[in-house]
């Protein structure tokens, strides 16, 4: 089982970085959005609370129309509900994911 | 006939100065290193020469006067230091005070020893010599003690003089023409008790008989003298029971006469000069598998006693052991050294024995300049006005958790608003700590001798400087980011408050949550390559508080 997560985490951030990608080139959406939304995520981790978290996710992905992105949430979906430990490592690594790519985008 | 050539044989036969790995026997051997260089003045090589060119005069001539000697020195010092006397507050007079009094002795020995050459005599003849000036040496102690009893007498101290007096009187017999004259030598050992020359029911020609009998040379090993004297040397040889934490390997008296050869009693009864005196902290030794660094880091915590305050011990302790380390670069020497510690001896016991090891991979960090330097000072820990205060190198090769400590004293210094200037001391002393952790963490079925067993040590002092780097590269970016923070003092110490009161609770997803909420708030993005790297360190690394804690040291200093 365990051995099984860790191979669907390693796909999912690898096509997390796809959709960072999609984010990063894209003009629409702006700083301050991000911004909004990593607190919304962060409270959403801290609180162990997964149904806001996918539910703020897909809102947010949900305004671009790629492949990459599909793939993303499929690939995010097959692994919900998680553990909380493993939450926090997924919900992290998406969180840090948009910090990082946070003012490439347009204002 | 066959004596002749047995003799012949022993002479041909060369005594090495030489450890064996068993703690026990390599003191004794220790301890009459430390006699003789303490008493002549003679440095380990010189004391080698001696022994290949002329054992007989090592034996039966300059090791008994010194042995007794060091003991005559050791009774004048507890008449000195006792609390039932306490001439050390009574007595003003210089050439009466105690150092100036067991100078005068040394050089007694050094001058009855050189005056004549004793080169053409037999063991015999030299050992009557030497009988004579052990008498000489009695004799102005005795004179010393009378010195005292006068001075007491003067400064009308009756009730004192009279007691000193009195113990006079058990050794000495006083003419009427004041001349002294021994009737016992006022030895006294705690650790032998009566053994041998010990015992104090023996008159002075009886204690000459028994110290022939330690110097004498012993044929090899001969069953019927072995069982005699195995009676005699178990008595005091310490049993495994007594010392409950000490491993060493079982001894008996067959072993210790073979590893002696001639002189078994001699070096048997030099146990007790290995260890150094720390009053009322207990005795100490210290004791590593190789003879010349043993020997050296003894001599200079004996040294080192002597210009340092008391209670000191162990900081003087690894301070020898450190600055020798260091000077030597004994780095194969670094697997096993122990410090032996025992509190006091009653009738025989040896109380509260510590034993103090420490470990190849601390050791080889020690020997980084750098990280020895950072850990080299004291931090106070106490918490409020009350000052407790710990030395973190000793902290450190004893095996304690720098982590918790350097927390305490951060969180410490934070609460009292204090600013700290030591801040790149403590992280270095975190690198050491993570290295010594991380190395701890083998994966499971790790077996012991393979390839990477001897490669491991050295990457201990890379582990730490990854450490610095990883560190040094997060927080950068970090106080980047938050650069503006740092305008407002307050602002600042209640994030590193906050911070600090999740770690110490080591709720990662607390942390990681008032950190990232803080940095998102400012415009200035984590770059991808920082953002993974510090993923990295808080979901994959098992020791992810250390670098948290560095990070937050890092931060409060602007």
């Amino acid at each position: 089982m365990k051995g099984k997560t860790i191979k669907l985490f390693s796909e999912i951030k690898q096509s997390f970085n796809k959709v960072l990608n999609v984010i990063a080139t894209s003009e629409r959406v702006s700083t301050r959005y991000i911004e909004g939304l990593i607190y919304s995520l962060l409270s959403a981790v801290k609180a162990n609370d997964q149904n806001s978290f996918l539910n703020y996710l897909i809102t947010f992905l949900n305004t671009f129309n790629r492949e990459e992105i599909s793939e993303f949430m499929r690939k995010l979906y097959n692994v919900f509900p998680l553990p909380e430990e493993s939450f926090q490592k997924l919900g992290y690594l998406i969180i840090m994911g948009f910090m990082s790519i946070k003012v490439r985008g347009g204002e | 006939m066959t004596n002749i050539t047995y003799e012949a044989e022993l002479r041909m036969k060369v005594i090495e100065l030489r450890f064996s790995g068993n703690w026990y026997t390599d003191l004794c051997i220790l301890g009459f290193i430390k006699l003789l260089n303490e008493i002549y003045g003679w440095e380990l090589q010189e004391i080698r020469e001696r022994l290949r060119k002329e054992p007989h005069l090592i034996f039966a001539g300059y090791f008994p006067v010194a042995y007794i000697g060091w003991y005559l020195i050791k009774r004048l010092e507890r008449f000195y230091l006792s609390r039932d006397y306490r001439l050390y507050d009574i007595i003003e007079e210089n050439p009466l005070k105690l150092e100036n009094v067991k100078a005068r002795l040394i050089n007694k020995v050094y001058e009855l020893c050189l005056e004549d050459s004793q080169e053409n005599c037999n063991e015999r003849e030299v050992f009557e010599k030497t009988w004579q000036k052990i008498e000489k040496l009695a004799e102005a102690t005795g004179s010393i003690i009378l010195g005292w009893i006068n001075y007491l007498h003067k400064r009308k101290l009756e009730r004192i003089s009279k007691k000193l007096e009195n113990e006079f009187k058990k050794c000495y017999l006083l003419s009427a023409s004041n001349k002294i004259k021994v009737r016992k030598l006022p030895i006294h050992s705690d650790f032998y008790h009566n053994f041998m020359l010990f015992n104090p029911s023996l008159n002075v020609e009886k204690q000459k008989e028994r110290l022939q009998k330690i110097v004498q040379r012993y044929p090899p090993l001969d069953e019927e003298i072995l069982r005699k004297f195995d009676r005699t040397i178990n008595k005091f040889l310490v049993s495994e029971k007594e010392i409950p934490n000490v491993y060493y390997t079982p001894t008996n008296a067959e072993n210790i006469y073979k590893l002696f050869e001639q002189y078994p009693l001699v070096f048997l009864m030099c146990f007790e000069i290995a260890f150094e005196n720390f009053g009322p902290l207990g005795y100490y030794a210290f004791y590593s598998p190789d003879l010349e660094f043993t020997y050296y880091v003894n001599r200079r915590l004996s040294a080192l006693k002597r210009r340092a305050k008391k209670g000191d011990v162990l900081r003087l302790t690894w301070k020898a052991i450190i600055d020798s380390l260091y000077e030597k670069h004994a780095k194969w020497v670094l697997e096993d050294m122990y410090i032996i510690k025992y509190k006091s001896i009653t009738r025989q016991r040896i109380i509260g024995v510590e034993y103090i090891g420490f470990d190849k991979a601390r050791a080889t960090l020690i020997l980084d300049d750098r990280i020895r330097e950072s850990l080299n000072w004291r931090i106070n820990i106490g918490e409020g006005e009350e000052s407790r205060t710990v030395w973190l190198i000793e902290r450190f090769l004893q095996g304690e958790d720098l982590y918790s400590i350097i927390l305490n004293y951060f969180s410490n210094q934070l609460s009292k608003r204090e600013e700290f200037l030591e801040a790149s001391k403590l992280i270095m002393a975190l690198a050491a700590e993570y290295s010594i952790r991380h190395r701890n963490k083998e994966p499971r079925g790790h077996r012991l001798f393979t390839s990477d067993f001897f490669v491991k040590i050295p990457t201990n002092i890379e582990i730490a400087y990854s450490y610095l780097r990883n560190l040094e590269m997060i927080s950068s970016i970090i106080k980047k980011i938050i650069s503006p923070l740092y305008e407002e003092s307050e602002a600042l110490r209640s994030l590193i408050t906050i911070l600090l009161e999740t770690l110490s609770k080591m709720d990662k997803n607390s942390f990681m949550h008032i950190l990232l909420s803080e940095l998102n708030k400012y415009p200035e993005p984590l770059t991808p390559k920082i953002s993974k790297k510090i993923y990295r360190i808080i979901f994959q690394d098992s020791y992810w508080y250390i670098y948290a804690l560095g990070l937050l040291i890092k931060l409060y200093r602007r």
